[in-house]
């Protein structure tokens, strides 16, 4: 009896926990907190940029720094640039396209379409610790826009220019 | 337990009759796509020497030659391939200016030595020979110079879109690149137009999405033979002609949107007329609209008319005889 009441108890644990999970999960996806500068357009269909990520050490910033720049090409557009406009408004995300963004960024496809530029070192001008637990990087990235927009056309998140026709 | 049984097989009849209706409805609801082509813009071409003059009553008027600038510049060439390769990646092949000059010299060669067994020749209007031009729905305009200071050059670029029928402006973008002491120009133009196309197409899209929205914008011109009895301040079932016309017009226009900007009783002007992309799950440019208004006057009124045709948007009546 013992025993099963200490089963049910630890069950019911578990279901909490993969719910809170679930949650912090759907919670995860979010267009972020960080800031671009322009570069220059890199070779053909490709962009250049510097991205400041935060994070509360400095490698997690490190590590935020490819799915921010991802995320800046897609929902915020990089000022000075030829994609000054972001390829999906962030107020027209559907429910279902919220749920494409959170597999697409946590199951790393998006890694697929950047790379940290150079030899990936960072500059330590652009290192900046904000608070007692918040770290600011910069890091130069490179995104492959037209891959990443032919994908998004693909699955149907983003309208191709001959679409209707 | 019937329905146990039926259900799955009921679902697969459902899912087929949807996945036929989606697939028809997405084959019939094309709409007309828009040859775009890219050309030098005459300011480009006069500064290159790349124009010829002909004189309009004793006043010299400048035409760009696209012949001698496709023979003579790299450059051109160079800048309209890499725009054609990178439209035709987002989906719009373009319409090439060359292949289409040469098009039209081959069929005109081709056109003066056809003739039929009795010696007949190919009847020709002088509207025909007119219109034997490179033409596209949007024409991209195409304008760069390059900037020098001491050993450093920089290009700066145009790119516009026309509607050629419109005559409107629906997109453009505008720079000019970094200054760089090493590149060579014609790797300053890929940079330029590199660095040019996606704002550009940003800005195309916005009118496509407009055009989706509330119609394709096309101008209708009405004209009357000298043949033609009345006029269009002329009653018919105690209606002036011009009225019937416009109101025709409202009722056949997205959201009754158009302007008549000149009306005498010869002529009407009708601009910024939006026309819807379907009619019946059918795909229509000006041609199948301005047909309806011409079956309209035909089968109420018994008046004759002629419908003339400029591309996609551009549409002439005349009304009087067929």
């Amino acid at each position: 009896m013992k025993t099963t009441r200490i089963i049910i108890v630890l069950a019911l644990l578990a279901g909490c926990y993969t719910t809170s999970a679930l949650a912090q999960k759907k919670e995860d996806f979010s267009i972020g907190n960080y800031e671009v500068q322009f570069i220059r357009t890199g070779v053909e269909g490709t962009i250049l940029f510097k991205i400041f990520s935060y994070g509360k050490n400095y490698d997690k910033a490190l590590e935020n720094a490819k799915p921010d720049a991802v995320k800046a090409v897609i929902f915020k557009g990089i000022p000075g640039s030829d994609l000054m406009r972001p390829m999906v408004k962030e107020y027209e995300i559907s429910t279902s396209q919220r749920d494409f963004f959170e597999d697409f960024f946590s199951s790393g496809y998006y890694l697929n379409f950047v790379s940290i530029s150079g030899d990936g070192s960072v500059d330590p001008r652009d290192v900046l610790k904000i608070k007692r637990r918040q770290y600011k990087v910069g890091v130069v990235v490179s995104v492959q826009k037209n891959n990443l927009r032919k994908y998004l056309e693909e699955v149907d998140i983003v309208k191709a220019l001959d679409s209707g026709f | 337990m019937s329905l146990k049984i039926y259900f799955p097989e009921n679902k697969f009849l459902l899912l087929t009759t949807l996945l036929i209706f989606a697939t028809a409805t997405m084959v019939f609801s094309q709409a007309k796509k828009p040859t775009i082509m890219v050309v030098p813009s005459v300011n480009w071409c006069d500064q290159n020497g790349y124009t010829y003059q002909y004189d309009v009553q004793g006043r010299p008027q400048i035409m760009p030659d696209y012949d001698l600038a496709m023979a003579k510049s790299t450059e051109l060439k160079l800048v309209i391939a890499k725009i054609a390769g990178m439209m035709g990646e987002r989906g719009f092949p373009l319409k090439d200016l060359e292949a289409t000059l040469q098009s039209i010299k081959n069929l005109a060669a081709e056109d003066m030595v056809t003739t039929s067994r009795s010696g007949a020749e190919i009847r020709e209007s002088p509207l025909d020979q007119l219109r034997r031009v490179a033409r596209a729905d949007i024409i991209m305009e195409l304008t760069w110079s390059v900037n020098k200071r001491g050993p450093f050059q920089s290009v700066s670029f145009i790119l516009r879109a026309l509607d050629a029928y419109t005559n409107k402006q629906i997109a453009e973008s505008v720079g000019t690149g970094p200054e760089n002491g090493s590149a060579t120009i014609p790797i300053l133009l890929e940079t330029a137009v590199l660095a040019n196309l996606d704002n550009f197409n940003n800005r195309l899209q916005d009118h496509f999405d407009d055009m989706f929205t509330n119609g394709r914008e096309v101008s209708l011109r009405i004209a009357v033979f000298d043949s033609f009895e009345k006029d269009l301040d002329s009653e018919f079932n105690g209606s002036y002609l011009s009225d019937i016309i416009e109101d025709w017009v409202y009722d056949n226009t997205v959201m009754g949107r158009f302007s008549l900007s000149n009306a005498t009783e010869n002529m009407m002007v009708f601009e910024q007329v939006r026309i819807p992309l379907f009619e019946n799950d059918r795909a229509i440019d000006t041609r199948n609209w301005a047909r309806g208004l011409s079956s309209y006057l035909r089968a109420n009124f018994s008046i004759d008319s002629r419908v003339v045709m400029r591309g996609l948007g551009q549409a002439t009546i005349i009304i009087g005889e067929r």
